[in-house]
């Protein structure tokens, strides 16, 4: 009973902190949930046993499953087709920069200070690499708040936020395919490739069955048990084969919001999950983390600051590169320091996977970085795009003929 | 038909993604229930464009995926589900609790309690005698001696007098029924839970008394009064905590109900008090000390998840059932479930008599107090716990006749509501939830 009293008398120490700082210092944290998650958890009451977290694994997965649907939610053909193409090759820029910078530097980092052999390093530093291209919309959504209206900096912090999810959810899912356990199928061990495949597969699959089980449904009900439903079985299918439940989850999610006449409405669902599920992955975060020191330090440390001179870095090569930079400025990457649940996604689901190396070391750099970067990451996305014009041109040589921000 | 291509193809997909496991593992939780979310989804949608109730679709599409004949949900799988149908039973009993409005308590508790105890104990009298007039059919009782047979078959008729809260629940979620049918059935199934239990436990300990036990199941009687009675305070105090948290909590409504439900259904088992009357009354306290709108936006909440824990709840309870072993029981179950019957319409028309309502007022409620779920096999397996010989042909008989008043305890319910004209549609297309989505679509 006193192990109780003391988890909710700490969970609700940390919400009103967390309550406190959001109003005052515009910070966008779920910090409360993770240490609710750490009072839980075995390290904390043991309130949330082994066996019990076990048990909960399943609710963890779909969390995971259902924010690559969101992530996939996002990829609205309509509205990618009127951005300016020049949007696309800004962010991309700055998200393989990022994921270069910090993929390699980690790998060097493993691999030299003796954690793995260079091979095996090649796996935790990818996951590495992916959770740091991850940022979180929230930035842009706040700036666009603050602001009042969306100019193209903000379409722009959209763009490279997307795109940043599908980089990182690819590499995870690249990776988790090339260092994939066997499974002794009857003919012969499908090819890292091939398991790409079957994922993708898994996530067409899914679109496809909530397309046969609805067709114009418009009842509320019955289109969250079908959304429910197909999420459930993507994210189940795809945890099945030891694959992340997150690429599946962005192909549905894209199915879903291209093909529905019920965008809105399923929009709405999913909105309205999405958040609670977060939460919930970060009690289980919090729960099921247990850093080493060697973790902590030297690492992750190198981690935070990599990620940083990654995404200003490669915001201002970008810009430079495609001679922008008097348009969007030199430290637009700022914006995109926010990480968000994404980051605890794939470091959850890269834990949660059999061929998981170094998992405690990549599971802390994620919470060590969503917990930094959100102290700041708002603020910070306000002020870059306050700072730009309210109205944005494009110079001539990278103008599209038609504008649609 | 496009149900059943779909059923169809579910199956499968799932055949196909087997050989792609792990050597020799089962089916992954999450995919088994998917799986079963859809079955019991696309079966529920083909009962409801027959007129019958969706649960009744959701019990068969789980018996169509369960070991009995597909087989794609496996035993295995089925208990790794235990923890969504150990939620989905903490939901249940809250929403259940919440639907209870203390100014209605006040008007009608007495009468309720009055009606309650007069259908229990009417119904008990009539099971219990049935079964000892045909002991020589019945397995558990053939060849014991009388003393033994009455003990026996008045535990057997103490467990068939339970109602199910969650049929009721799932039955007026499902139709929107809010008349004076929905409210009394709610108000005596509520009420007669706690009565069951109490009644139940008595029972029980007399039977100890009266027939040296094997084993007495986790501490005696004292434990099980414990575990009745204690569940009163702690659900008050779980729900008054809820009802604090309410005032200082802005949005993740949906979250926080389910944390509540969670955290209430790990308290109750640490305490060893009955989950499902500790969320009860959790519930009741949490919505009727609540201040302001908070309450009601939780219970909205609830509302909109409990759709698809509906579908989940029965579609595991299908999943468990042992097809087989129901038909072979069937000449002996069914003119005990028809002798049930008869005792629930009896014993209400005498409790209207007692409690001074006309007749007419209960004419209906019969058919929602036929359906007998989870409560009941939880009960089950206490006797079976106690008297593990003569237990285990008595559990495998209630549980055939669970099965039998589940299925069609839902579809007599249904029909009252219907001939009362309080079914109020199952499309949900005229709901607050769906008008205030509309706007949205439309832009």
């Amino acid at each position: 009973m006193l192990l109780i009293l003391l988890v909710v008398l700490g969970y609700l120490a940390a919400r009103f902190a967390v309550d406190w700082l959001a109003r005052h210092a515009l910070v966008v944290a779920g910090a409360e949930y993770l240490i609710l998650g750490l009072l839980m958890g075995p390290r904390g009451t043991g309130l949330l046993t082994p066996e019990r977290l076990r048990d909960l694994a399943p609710f963890f997965t779909l969390a995971i499953g259902w924010m690559g649907v969101s992530v996939g939610f996002r990829f609205w053909l309509p509205l990618l087709t009127r951005t300016p193409g020049v949007l696309y090759r800004l962010a991309f820029i700055q998200s393989l920069f990022t994921a270069a910078l910090v993929g390699g530097a980690s790998w060097l980092i493993i691999w030299r200070s003796d954690m793995l052999g260079p091979l095996e390093a090649a796996l935790p530093a990818t996951l590495l690499g992916a959770i740091a291209v991850a940022s979180s919309l929230q930035g842009a959504r706040i700036a666009a708040r603050s602001l009042g209206h969306r100019n193209l900096a903000v379409r722009l912090l959209e763009v490279a936020s997307g795109l940043d999810a599908l980089i990182a959810i690819t590499m995870l899912s690249v990776a988790l395919a090339i260092f994939h356990q066997p499974v002794g199928a009857p003919v012969r061990e499908p090819t890292p490739t091939e398991w790409v495949v079957i994922a993708l597969a898994v996530g067409v699959v899914g679109g496809w069955l909530f397309h046969l089980f609805l067709g114009e449904e418009r009842s509320l009900d019955r289109l969250f048990i079908a959304v429910a439903g197909a999420v459930v079985l993507t994210t189940g299918a795809a945890n099945y084969v030891g694959m992340s439940a997150l690429l599946p989850g962005v192909l549905l999610g894209f199915i879903l919001v291209n093909t529905t006449r019920q965008r809105a409405k399923v929009g709405t669902l999913l909105e309205k999950v999405d958040r609670p599920l977060y939460f919930v992955m970060l009690i289980c975060a919090g729960a099921l983390w247990s850093p080493s020191a060697q973790d902590v330090f030297v690492p992750v440390l190198a981690f935070l600051v990599l990620r940083g001179v990654g995404k200003v870095g490669g915001a201002w090569l970008a810009s430079t590169a495609n001679g922008l930079q008097p348009v969007f400025g030199p430290r637009w990457g700022l914006a995109l320091l926010g990480q968000g649940g994404l980051a605890i996604a794939l470091a959850l689901d890269y834990s949660l996977s059999n061929a998981a190396l170094r998992s405690s070391l990549v599971f802390t750099a994620a919470l060590c970085s969503v917990l930094v970067t959100d102290l700041f990451s708002a603020r910070l996305a306000r002020d870059v795009v306050s700072s730009l014009p309210e109205e944005i041109e494009l110079p001539v040589h990278v103008s599209p003929v038609e504008g649609g921000h | 038909m496009r149900r059943l291509v779909v059923l169809a193809l579910l199956f499968g997909a799932m055949k196909l993604i087997e050989p792609l496991g792990q050597p020799g593992g089962q089916p992954d939780a999450l995919l088994t229930f998917g799986f079963l979310i859809l079955t019991a989804y696309a079966t529920g949608e083909l009962f409801g464009s027959f007129g019958l109730p969706k649960i009744v679709g959701y019990l068969l599409g789980g018996v169509l995926a369960g070991p009995s004949l597909l087989g794609t949900v496996t035993p295995e799988a089925a208990s790794e589900l235990e923890p969504v149908s150990s939620l989905a039973i903490a939901m249940i009993a809250f929403l259940a609790g919440a639907e209870l409005r203390w100014e209605e308590i006040k008007a009608r508790g007495l009468t309720l309690l009055k009606l309650t105890t007069t259908e229990i104990a009417v119904t008990f009298v009539f099971v219990t005698a049935l079964l000892l007039l045909g002991r020589q059919f019945i397995p558990f009782l053939e060849g014991v001696p009388w003393s033994h047979a009455i003990v026996f078959a008045a535990l057997f008729g103490s467990i068939a007098v339970i109602h199910s809260p969650a049929v009721t629940m799932a039955l007026l979620t499902e139709t929107k029924a809010d008349g004076p049918v929905a409210r009394t059935t709610l108000g005596i199934v509520l009420v007669s839970d706690v009565v069951v239990v109490l009644f139940f436990s008595g029972m029980l300990a007399l039977a100890q008394k009266m027939v040296p036990v094997a084993g007495t199941p986790q501490g005696g009687v004292g434990a099980l009064v414990w575990e009745i009675l204690g569940a009163v305070p702690i659900g008050a105090m779980l729900g008054f905590g809820v009802a604090q948290a309410l005032r200082v909590l802005r949005g993740e409504m949906l979250l926080f109900a389910l944390l509540a439900a969670l955290f209430g259904q790990q308290i109750a088992s640490m305490l060893h008090v009955e989950v499902l009357l500790t969320l009860l009354v959790a519930g009741f306290v949490a919505i009727n000390t609540a201040e302001g709108e908070a309450g009601h936006a939780m219970l909205g909440a609830m509302e909109r998840a409990a759709a698809p824990i509906f579908v989940v709840f029965f579609a595991l309870a299908g999943a468990k059932l042992d097809v087989a072993e129901v038909v072979r029981l069937s000449p002996l179950i069914l003119p005990i479930a028809l002798v049930r019957v008869a005792g629930i319409r009896s014993g209400l028309q005498l409790g209207a008599v007692v409690a001074r309502i006309p007749r007419q007022e209960v004419a209906h409620v019969w058919n929602g107090l036929v359906s007998q779920a989870g409560v009941a096999i939880g009960l089950v397996t206490i006797a079976a716990a106690a008297y593990p010989q003569a237990g285990s042909g008595m559990r495998t008989m209630l549980l055939a006749l669970i099965a039998v008043n589940e299925t069609v305890g839902a579809i007599l319910f249904r029909r009252a509501l219907v001939a009362a004209g309080e079914d109020g549609g199952d499309n949900g297309k005229d709901t607050a939830e769906n008008r205030a989505v509309e706007p949205a679509t439309a832009s």
